[in-house]
């Protein structure tokens, strides 16, 4: 541009496009260019001359001005006009230094001038022109701010972006409104004909926008290569991401939103109305869920996979719906490899896992709205949609909806493994760390064997989260903000392959501590591993099973304890516990050998078997003779076996200590209950549920028994109340504002009193709802007179909201303990809130 | 395996080099792309007795799952639509971004 400082059209004032030629030609390097030739020593400004158009132009002290034909001239003949030799160009002296008399030398001495300008201009841009007037060189700097934006060569390619996108617009706009409503639906036989004119647009885009991509922010080998190098080029491949976005928004995702336009332009206008309600309506759904059910859409519904998969997630689901697809997609994750490892190795080689984490922590609370949206959508269905003639129209087949519940419902299954799962993905601290940490960790509970890496050093996907070089090394302190969440480096997980230790998880027993103490340990182990992420190779249903069971539950269920007698096993100091790297729980005596305690089978229900300490054959001493036959014990899964929580058992936090050195059992232990609790509460409640109860048990108080609450819940609410309050206040003690102390691992009965009231009321609070809730009935059959509150959660089913509320567990008039929700207020008549520890007065002996 | 659709994608995308937000916005203007563009494909291949009942289930509020219900009972192939849609967006970004 500076070369050709003279063959500019002239100044007109109507578009920017001459402005700036005006402006780079006229008054900036003629200017400079004319003060060079006259004297490239001088520096004396130049002086503004009108023209007769209104334009101006500098010139030097003492030249002429140029006249309108002199500029006529210019425009007509350019640069391959010839000047009168004798004419000297405006500004510039026909003879300055008795050397440029021709108009070719001049020329080349001009060209010259300019070169020096440019290279001073280069040098000090500041201080090239020396401008008197301020306006002037503010205009002269706007114009080549612009000329320097017309030399970037993205823009042209821009232009002829806007124009193909614009065309391929119109043709398929075109194309789509008149397809005949006969050819759409034999597409989804025949696939879409687009006419050949349309492809090719539509390669043509294709092709311009990687152009474009190129020209602006590089190739993506250009970026991978440049990533890392050093500082400046850090600093500068950081700028080009920071267009990225820009890119993405503007290069893909317009066009894609111009091409479904488009497509609606062949749809009638009840049609689109009915679209945009449904957009609408899905645009408010939880964004987690949004970005989770889009994953699975992706990692679906590409050709990579193949369509078995995505019918087994079921790709409508996921495009339509949002919790139930995002809890469905994450209940798949915890069942099917394919999706598991797809999921993570997207998420940590992308560097995704930041967002992903989350959007799987969130999807996991969502699975519990599913009941609500179930109900919903069953009675929506039940009851068709009324026609303006009032028919009903059948909606769809419930036999096809049933299925779909039931699919639902196994989904909803897992949601026990799935809150494990987003437990100990907080735990961590997933937020912040990402995906592979939260995936890491649920690794611990999904029996999958752990591969080794790769030869290239790519992680294999089950291995994410296990090692020490993928989310330690990003791992933020723990309870990170979600707002704070960093994205997971996308390199990390290439740069060095994971070893992949197999040092077993051990708890050994000290002298005073009994098998309840060796799983606590043990457990406390284990976190401790998964806080580190070192060294963490196993990953099994037992240890899921392990880490939501009470240590007194899990005494039990291996025979070690018998909660009708209250014997447990003796144990010798130096026994001890641990977990292999295949996740298989063992016991070990003292010096004896090691025995499977736990082991790790998908075949067998929960996929985990349980052997019972009197099958794997420790010496009998040591041992409680047990009525119960070993195999109904280790046929049973762990959520049958959290249901058979005796009545008369006696929770007790710790395992009576037997002293060391001795081997035997303290007494002949009865025989244990194999009764569960769900059968000793009456089938329902209901006959007499209607409205308020009055019941001499709760004092002055009247509950309001919910008729449609089944009865038998007692494990289902054990599980929901496990509130995540709780879990943070997991074998935290604290005191609350009445100075009452408070450990929530050992439940206990507190007064509380009702805020903004006199009442008080027994409450039986701690962080294992199964313990407490034994805890109460363990004080209602002392007490058959009393009533003892929990707190339990439940789904609201007109919101689908999640809600913690305060029941009673009361004797029944048949004398068989019952449970009571919804309690009321009898002073104002509101339902009772949930018993917060806060308002716990005291601690009852 | 590791390769899958969803990866190659995000990788094109390079959303691990942007903020925590754009990543969001990204995925969710997928997300709204590939919900769009399904729901467009459904009611393209609806007859018209089958539209109008469509309609009026969306005027009556029904949620996703009433409506799953009853795509799935109502258009033979109801994933291929979805299955479409996705490939049509993630064949974009791939020859856009020269990853295809």
């Amino acid at each position: 541009m500076a070369k050709k400082p003279l063959e500019g059209p002239p100044y007109t004032e109507d578009s920017d496009e001459q402005e700036v030629e005006r402006g780079g030609q006229y008054a900036a390097i003629l200017a400079r260019a004319d003060r060079h030739l006259e004297d490239p020593a001088d520096s004396t400004p130049m002086e503004r001359t009108e023209l007769e158009d209104g334009a101006s132009v500098r010139v030097a002290p003492g030249a002429k001005k140029p006249s309108e034909k002199d500029r006529r001239k210019k425009r007509t003949h350019g640069a391959k006009a010839a000047a009168p030799k004798e004419e000297p160009r405006y500004g510039v002296p026909a003879v300055t230094d008795g050397i440029t008399e021709t108009r070719k030398e001049r020329h080349d001495a001009l060209r010259e001038a300019l070169a020096k300008s440019q290279e001073q201009d280069d040098a000090a841009p500041q201080t090239v022109i020396p401008m008197p007037d301020q306006s002037a060189e503010e205009h002269l700097r706007d114009v080549r701010s612009r000329l320097d934006a017309r030399k970037s060569p993205g823009e042209e390619i821009r232009v002829q972006i806007e124009a193909v996108e614009k065309l391929k617009y119109e043709k398929l706009q075109e194309f789509h409104k008149n397809r005949s409503a006969l050819g759409r639906m034999a597409e989804q036989y025949t696939g879409e004909m687009l006419p050949k004119e349309i492809k090719m647009l539509m390669t043509t885009s294709e092709e311009l926008r990687g152009a474009y991509l190129k020209a602006t922010i590089g190739s993506v080998e250009e970026r991978r290569a440049a990533r890392g190098r050093d500082e400046n080029k850090n600093e500068a491949v950081r700028e080009r991401y920071q267009r990225r976005y820009e890119f993405e928004r503007r290069m893909i995702i317009e066009p894609e939103e111009k091409a479904i336009q488009a497509r609606m332009e062949g749809l009638g206008s009840r049609e689109k109305k009915a679209l945009d309600t449904l957009y609408e309506k899905y645009k408010e759904l939880p964004a987690p869920a949004r970005i989770v059910a889009m994953s699975g859409l992706m990692l679906a519904g590409g050709a990579a996979i193949g369509a078995g998969l995505g019918t087994g997630i079921g790709l409508t689901a996921l495009a339509i719906g949002g919790m139930s697809a995002a809890a469905r997609i994450t209940s798949l994750y915890q069942k099917n490899k394919i999706v598991k490892s797809g999921l993570q190795h997207a998420a940590v080689v992308t560097g995704l896992g930041g967002l992903l984490g989350l959007a799987f922590e969130h999807a996991v609370r969502m699975g519990h709205k599913m009941s609500g949206t179930e109900r919903k959508a069953q009675e929506t269905l039940a009851r068709g949609v009324k026609t303006d003639g009032d028919k009903t129209l059948n909606l769809g087949n419930l036999n096809i909806f049933s299925k779909l519940l039931a699919d639902r419902k196994k989904a909803k299954a897992a949601k026990e493994r799935i809150d494990l799962q987003a437990r100990w993905a907080r735990s961590v601290g997933s937020v912040g760390v990402g995906l592979a940490a939260g995936f890491g960790m649920s690794e611990v509970f999904n029996g999958n064997d752990v591969e080794q890496t790769s030869g290239n050093g790519d992680v294999a996907p089950e291995n994410i989260g296990a090692g020490p070089n993928t989310a330690e090394s990003a791992a933020p302190a723990h309870d990170a903000p979600p707002s704070a969440a960093p994205a997971a480096p996308a390199e990390a997980p290439n740069e060095a392959p994971i070893e992949v230790k197999a040092e077993p998880i051990v708890a050994t027993i000290d002298a005073g501590e009994g098998f309840n103490k060796l799983f606590l340990d043990l457990r406390d182990s284990v976190d401790t591993k998964l806080h580190g992420m070192q060294d963490v190779s196993s990953s099994s249903p037992v240890m899921e099973y392990l880490s939501k069971t009470s240590p007194t539950e899990l005494s039990e269920r291996i025979g070690a304890f018998d909660p009708e007698t209250g014997e447990s096993m003796i144990m010798q100091p130096g026994d001890k516990l641990f977990l292999d790297d295949k996740g298989d729980l063992w016991f070990q005596k003292e010096g004896g050998e090691a025995k499977l305690l736990m082991e790790n089978d998908a075949a067998a229900p929960g996929g985990f078997k349980v052997h019972d300490l009197a099958d794997i054959k420790v010496p009998e001493a040591s041992i409680p003779v047990s009525t119960q036959s070993p195999e109904a014990r280790v046929e049973s899964s762990p959520a049958v076996a959290a249901t058979e929580a005796p009545l008369e058992s006696v929770a007790t936090t710790e395992t009576p200590y037997v002293s060391e050195g001795s081997a035997s059992v303290e007494h002949a232990p009865g025989p244990i209950a194999s009764e569960p609790v769900i059968d000793r509460v009456p089938e329902s409640s209901s006959q007499d549920a209607e409205g308020l109860i009055p019941r001499a048990s709760l004092g002055s108080m009247p509950v309001n028994v919910d008729a449609q609450a089944p009865v038998g819940t007692l494990k289902t609410q054990s599980l929901e109340s496990w509130t995540e309050d709780a879990i943070e206040a997991e074998t935290h003690s604290f005191s609350n504002i009445y100075d009452v102390e408070i450990n929530p691992s050992e439940p206990a009965g507190y007064e509380w009193k009702v805020p903004g009231s006199n009442l008080t009321y027994t409450v039986a609070f701690g962080e294992n709802a199964a313990a407490t809730e034994r805890w109460a009935l363990r004080e209602l059959e002392l007490r058959p007179e009393a009533s003892v509150l929990i707190n339990y959660t439940d789904t609201n089913p007109t919101t689908g909201a999640i809600e913690t509320n305060v029941g009673a567990w009361v004797t029944g008039e048949d004398g068989k303990p019952e449970f009571v929700r919804e309690l009321v207020n009898p002073q104002n008549g509101l339902r009772l809130g949930a018993a917060n520890p806060q308002d716990f007065i005291r601690k009852l002996p | 395996m590791n390769d899958t659709n969803f990866s190659r994608v995000l990788n094109a995308l390079q959303i691990g080099e942007l903020s925590p937000q754009e990543q969001e916005a990204l995925l969710l203007d997928l997300n709204s792309l590939i919900f769009r563009g399904t729901m467009v494909r459904l009611i393209e291949r609806m007859d018209e007795k089958t539209k109008d009942d469509f309609i009026q289930l969306v005027e009556s509020a029904a949620d996703e799952s009433a409506l799953e219900a009853f795509l799935k009972e109502r258009i033979p192939d109801t994933d291929a639509s979805v299955a479409e849609t996705v490939q049509e967006i993630s064949d974009d970004i791939l020859a856009v971004t020269g990853t295809k």
